[in-house]
């Protein structure tokens, strides 16, 4: 890929590559940075790139990630078991144990904003970078997999966990705005 | 089917990621269970909120224009019109040391064009250097027509409405013991002012916005440092300039143009040059009054 097609394709997915920087370090001057570096890194690497796998956004992510975490590994002040981690497993579903616990279909969406927006920052962050990637990006599991270099089934698992953490964090707000919450549904079957 | 190998499924639905037979399942349980295509219309729901509330961030558009000229442009030079070429900054170095260095790098030059290497190719991309990029020089006025075509833009840009909240601002939160430029005396109100950063967000700048009628000013009063364009662009204390960047691919008018001064440790730019008082009103703020330098 010459420069030009790499600047056509790869500008194409600036802001998702920003927002996906800016949830990674949390800091814009740092989102800044690593974007930078991203970009250059690609430009690089661009004559080599093949399109597979989902095209060039994908291979912008990961080059992203691996910016990261190098950066992180460099400064030695990775995230540890303690640090970041907001959630707490045994609090959560794990896949296919539990469904929202009130009814979906009367839930304003347009109410959920600030308090998804806080049950999404509260996740951990291996859960919180695959949701984003699928509800934000619209990956697929497979182009999720590419990225975070797990196992499909990884992803499924961190996806599931994250998105029935937010639907019972999302509870209360049901409940706040009159709809009826029932106690620990389980399963319908 | 367990309940985990249901809800799952469900999810599987709700993503699009069913197989063929999974589907044929999906498709036997929701006879049964028509109830259930509730959930998948959650999953659905969910997505698409995640979506809008986490999806509304977009990039800087500085930095977008930083990276764009990183990409786009070889460095190129930059030199005050009328001007010689910037005599190289003496350094003191030891002579072996000096000596050891240059071994290394021919070392490496030899390395790089013979075998090609990975580590010659990142030296080469170190090359590409933000602050050397036209489009840096270039920003003030792509910023300052984006903040007048994009309102939503400019409304999430400029927080501070009075004065005394920009003054409270440059006190307390960035420490600079700055003046705020008055252009009441051309007939120009103070309308706004934001947060900025030139150069991909290495530097620090406040965005400042004077209107007349239908005429808006942009004046960025931007704390410098050695390591940034103003300073490789030969911007010195006591000259005035007259910056019309080249880099028509960042800028949407390459014929704009703005005034740029340096005072202490800031610099000062006033955009754009084509009102008619703009030199004027620079001088009133600060540029000196001396005959400008071309910079482009």
């Amino acid at each position: 890929m010459d420069r030009l097609e790499f600047e056509a394709q790869a500008l194409e997915h600036f802001d998702a590559v920003y927002r996906m920087a800016l949830q990674l370090s949390r800091r814009p001057e740092d989102a800044a940075d690593l974007v930078q570096e991203t970009f250059l890194k690609a430009l690089k690497a661009s004559e080599r790139f093949e399109p597979k796998g989902g095209g060039i956004r994908p291979w912008l992510f990961k080059i992203l990630r691996n910016v990261f975490y190098s950066r992180v590994v460099r400064e030695q002040r990775g995230p540890s078991a303690s640090e970041n981690i907001h959630f707490h497993p045994s609090a959560s579903p794990g896949p296919g144990e539990s469904r929202p616990a009130w009814n979906l279909a009367a839930m304003d969406w347009e109410q959920v904003d600030d308090r998804l927006k806080a049950a999404v920052n509260s996740l951990n962050p291996e859960y919180r970078e695959v949701l984003l990637l699928w509800g934000v990006e619209g990956m697929k599991y497979r182009e999720i997999a590419l990225i975070v270099d797990v196992p499909i089934g990884t992803v499924m698992s961190r996806l599931f966990r994250a998105r029935a953490a937010l639907a019972q964090q999302l509870g209360p707000l049901a409940a706040e705005v009159g709809i009826r919450v029932e106690d620990e549904k389980s399963d319908a079957e | 089917m367990n309940p985990a190998e249901t809800t799952n499924l469900l999810r599987l639905a709700a993503d699009e990621e069913l197989t063929a037979e999974q589907a044929i399942a999906l498709e036997a349980h929701l006879a049964a269970h028509p109830e259930d295509r509730e959930f998948v219309e959650f999953e659905h729901r969910l997505r698409s909120a995640v979506g809008r509330v986490m999806g509304e961030v977009t990039a800087p558009a500085e930095l977008r224009a930083a990276v764009q000229a990183q990409i786009a442009a070889p460095p190129r030079s930059l030199r005050l019109a009328g001007q010689a070429a910037p005599t190289p900054r003496r350094w003191f170095v030891p002579s072996g040391l000096a000596a050891g260095f240059l071994l290394l790098v021919g070392v490496a030059v030899v390395i790089g064009v013979m075998g090609r290497s990975d580590w010659f190719d990142w030296f080469r991309s170190t090359q590409i250097n933000i602050s050397s990029g036209g489009a840096s020089l270039g920003f003030p006025i792509q910023e300052h027509e984006r903040c007048i075509t994009d309102a939503s833009y400019a409304r999430r840009k400029f927080t501070l409405h009075t004065q005394a909240a920009l003054v409270e601002h440059l006190a307390k939160d960035l420490h600079w013991d700055v003046a705020i430029p008055d252009l009441s005396p051309f007939g120009f109100a103070f309308e706004d002012a934001g947060n900025c950063s030139i150069g991909g967000g290495s530097v620090e700048s406040v965005h400042l916005r004077y209107a007349k009628d239908s005429i808006t000013v942009s004046v960025w009063i931007e704390r410098s440092r050695p390591s940034d364009l103003t300073h490789s662009a030969g911007f010195e204390e006591g000259h005035a300039y007259f910056v019309t960047p080249t880099n028509r691919q960042a800028m949407p008018d390459g014929q704009s143009a703005y005034y740029a001064w340096r005072s202490g440790d800031f610099v000062y730019r006033i955009v754009p040059a084509s009102v008619g008082e703009s030199r004027e009103m620079a001088v009133s703020i600060g540029m000196p009054d001396v005959p400008v330098e071309e910079v482009n």
